[in-house]
């Protein structure tokens, strides 16, 4: 019971991004060509960046994001053990993660993308069916070798950024995201 | 004018298919997904928010039924979660185990070679 309870509050966190993206209605178009030129079948998602007032926010939102990108048909790298591993080599924070240089990403784990997560903030009030829980983050797909971004910063994406809750996992549900993930 | 329009509605649906979706998650029956994910994602989130119920013993274990109902069911084991599986085995000093554990998830997801190469490499210095 308390198992399903706990997986019932995961998908109604889940809701909440949904809601969040429903909101933002004032999405502009995405450039695709570096995507479509540089597909990448693994993504390597590192913690995030935490930007807002909860201290949990990175890693609650790290155990979400494997499974929208894996059923898109990418290969997610085991997030707890890439977290772990880098950590035991000096990479206590997410920020020093996220200063890796590509070429090492590229000679050690194999990764064709890295996805790099900035939390900005978490648990805002916000008005849509009453919900209180909102995530604001920004997000860049980066393609290893190349170093190209395959897909932009979602911030970018919103008009209103005061007023508009922009969540990555979402994203991936919005309308330009079939070119992201055909299989949907 | 009217092609604006006419997308314009198009994405309106879209966003509320997608509200629909949320709601339909909300009521925890997801659609059918490819991986089974009840475990792996649990023990991801819990060993960070409550590290108490994620001790390397209760992972090998809830990992393991977890890869005996995912078979049961059809579906196919998740990404990473061999490897996961596998570092707990490393944790535990079972190296063995490990091994075997890092080579499934090379083989189910080739994708992941040169990671788990490095890691078996350095396993065995």
């Amino acid at each position: 019971m308390m198992r399903h309870a706990s997986h019932c509050m995961r998908f109604s966190l889940l809701m909440i991004f949904f809601i969040s993206v429903s909101a933002c209605a004032t999405v502009q178009q995405q450039d695709y060509s570096n995507f479509r030129d540089h597909r990448p079948r693994s993504i390597l998602v590192l913690p995030p960046l935490n930007e807002s007032l909860e201290v949990d926010a990175s890693y609650i939102y790290l155990s979400t994001i494997s499974r929208p990108l894996a059923e898109c048909g990418y290969y997610v790298f085991p997030v707890a053990v890439i977290d772990a591993f880098l950590k035991e080599n000096g990479l206590p924070t997410p920020g020093e993660m996220h200063n890796i240089p590509l070429d090492k990403i590229h000679n050690i784990l194999g990764a064709d993308a890295v996805l790099y997560v900035t939390i900005e903030d978490w648990g805002q009030k916000f008005q849509v069916l009453s919900s209180n829980t909102v995530i604001k983050a920004r997000a860049r797909l980066v393609h290893v070798t190349s170093g190209k971004t395959l897909w932009l910063d979602p911030k970018m994406l919103f008009k209103d950024q005061e007023t508009v809750v922009a969540v990555w996992w979402g994203h991936w549900s919005l309308p330009w995201s079939v070119k992201l993930c055909p299989q949907s | 004018m009217e092609l604006r329009h006419k997308k314009h509605l198009k994405k309106n649906l879209l966003l509320s298919t997608l509200v629909l979706f949320s709601f339909v998650s909300a009521a925890c029956s997801s659609k059918p997904t490819m991986y089974r994910w009840n475990e792996y994602e649990a023990i991801t989130y819990d060993i960070y928010i409550n590290p108490g119920k994620a001790d390397t013993d209760t992972q090998i274990a809830k990992l393991t039924e977890e890869i005996g109902k995912t078979h049961a069911e059809g579906k196919r084991v998740a990404p990473g979660l061999h490897a996961h599986l596998a570092y707990m085995y490393f944790l535990k000093g079972n190296t063995s185990a490990a091994h075997q554990e890092f080579n499934r998830e090379k083989s189910l997801f080739p994708e992941s070679e040169k990671f788990v190469d490095g890691i078996l490499e350095r396993m065995n210095k």
